[in-house]
């Protein structure tokens, strides 16, 4: 064998993908040779220096805050991609639908008021915009101040040659206040709650979490809007950050029944891995936890599918027993 | 456990609960390969978030024709290739450029690999992965690729292979030519 063709087996044969045949066949080649003996050697010794240089793996905590900034990501590309999808169903409704002739139809009415307006030379506007005018600020919808949508053609075809449409005009209010601010309480549950926008559901939960060291964030409403939070958002990155925002109040009998829920319930293993930790962080502080708990940790030790589960939960009742 | 299949169907439609699970199925792996590739924590967060928003973005289109992972690995690859190729063209870093900012300890890349005087401070094992990844920089990304797969990851050159979207055989040059190359700029580290 060319020393060639030896050193290419030399390497198939450290990173373990040769079959026992060759690799018996290099090392009965070392056996029998200073020269190839050298070269082993020479390989064994490049390849243990190599493994000092193997990075050390991220950690799980850091890992879920990647995870956590992915999910947010998703949800604003997400809520970003709504957005184009409505403005350009609202375009082609008004461009390319069967509405087309009427459409066809009220421009050529307008072209006709246009050249009315330009040979009478009237100074009074036209009915028509004038009312549009007084209802809503049409420049407000050029600016996306004004979200357009559900637009129904009441009367398309009236004798006067007026087009009538009706639509929802939905304009963002503005409040600002401190959590203390018990309308502000009233609005980050009623958000945490009825919001369809996972996002926005996110950021609630984490500005209820940022204020920690605020009275506010005691106040019995925000806990139990977590609490619905947690067991029922379909949502699971929501879920998360209400488990994490819960694990900053004082632990009580409805935060205990929560992570009960969670173990017992949850589909999603990183909301589970996530109670345990809840759990052993509380054991951290001197707090005991019961055996309804532990029996629930013991059963997804025993019979739980995710690895991190079994991983997590048998790390924490080691602490225990 | 669900399949995966079945989970991209759901995700496929909409469902976001289902394409996390996806994602917590796999981040680990996809991570801990960016993770060798690089050797540091902000690149390896980089690339994962990358990955994963073109998963996100192309899942709608994905056929079933190759396993979940496979397509997968294949964008982790990928992305962690275009991310070197990326960095080098915006830092136009030079082999001569000074590492470290501390005036007192003005180095070259070139005096880490020729030079024993100038690191004495630190501590060999240091040493040593300074060496061994100053080296790995300098290959080419899919050389540099195909080794920390194998070598750090521990991956089979089959499955290499299927990652990178190219032959065993491919794999086994791009693994001769940068065990190589590592060797020639670490004799000195390899020797002592």
């Amino acid at each position: 064998m060319k020393i060639e063709k030896f050193r290419e087996l030399l390497e198939l044969y450290f990173l373990d993908e040769l079959d026992q045949d060759k690799r018996e066949l290099i090392e009965n080649k070392v056996l029998e040779s200073d020269e190839y003996k050298r070269e082993f050697d020479s390989y064994q010794k490049f390849y243990s220096v190599v493994q000092y240089a193997k990075p050390k793996s991220i950690d799980e905590n850091k890992l879920e805050n990647f995870r956590k900034e992915l999910f947010n990501k998703i949800e604003v590309e997400q809520a970003s991609e709504k957005i184009k999808a409505k403005q350009k169903t609202f375009w082609s409704f008004i461009f390319f639908t069967n509405y087309k002739a009427a459409y066809a139809m009220a421009t050529t009415l307008l072209i006709g008021f246009f050249l009315g307006y330009v040979i009478f030379s009237s100074s009074t506007a036209p009915p028509i915009q004038k009312l549009a005018e007084n209802e809503i600020d049409l420049d407000a919808i050029d600016r996306n101040e004004i979200n357009i949508s559900n637009i129904r053609f009441q009367n398309p075809f009236s004798d006067e040659g007026e087009i009538e449409i009706r639509f929802d005009a939905i304009k963002p209010i503005t409040y600002k206040g401190s959590l203390n601010d018990p309308n502000m309480q009233r609005l980050l549950a009623a958000a945490l709650v009825n919001s369809d926008n996972p996002g926005v559901r996110i950021r609630t939960v984490n500005t209820l979490a940022l204020q920690s060291s605020q009275e506010a964030l005691y106040d019995p409403k925000i806990k139990s809007a977590l609490i619905t939070a947690l067991k029922t958002d379909e949502n699971a990155g929501v879920r998360r950050e209400a488990l994490i925002a819960l694990m900053k109040f004082n632990y009580d009998n409805e935060i205990r029944e929560a992570y009960l829920y969670v173990l017992a319930n949850d589909s999603n293993p990183g909301l589970k891995v996530a109670a345990i930790n809840a759990l052993a962080e509380l054991k951290l502080q001197g707090k005991s936890i019961d055996d309804e708990i532990k029996n629930l940790i013991e059963n997804e030790l025993s019979n739980g599918e995710n690895r991190s589960i079994r991983l997590k939960a048998a790390s924490l009742i080691q602490g225990e027993y | 456990m669900q399949e995966d299949t079945q989970l991209i169907k759901q995700a496929q439609k909409g469902d976001q609960l289902a394409f996390e699970q996806l994602v917590y199925r796999y981040d680990r792996q996809v991570l801990n390969i960016a993770m060798s590739f690089r050797n540091n924590e902000d690149d390896a967060q980089d690339i994962y978030q990358e990955v994963f928003l073109r998963v996100f973005r192309g899942l709608k289109n994905f056929q079933f024709k190759s396993e979940f992972s496979t397509w997968l690995f294949r964008i982790a690859t990928n992305v962690c290739i275009s991310y070197k190729t990326r960095k080098e063209r915006n830092s136009h870093q030079s082999l001569d450029e000074q590492i470290g900012n501390d005036e007192d300890d003005i180095r070259t890349r070139s005096d880490l690999l020729e030079s024993d005087s100038s690191v004495e401070k630190e501590t060999e094992l240091n040493e040593k992965q300074q060496y061994i990844n100053v080296a790995l920089e300098k290959l080419p990304a899919q050389q540099k690729l195909a080794f920390t797969l194998k070598y750090f990851d521990g991956y089979k050159i089959k499955e290499i292979a299927e990652m990178m979207h190219c032959t065993e055989g491919t794999v086994k040059r791009y693994l001769f030519n940068a065990s190589g190359k590592m060797k020639e700029q670490l004799k000195h580290v390899i020797e002592v």
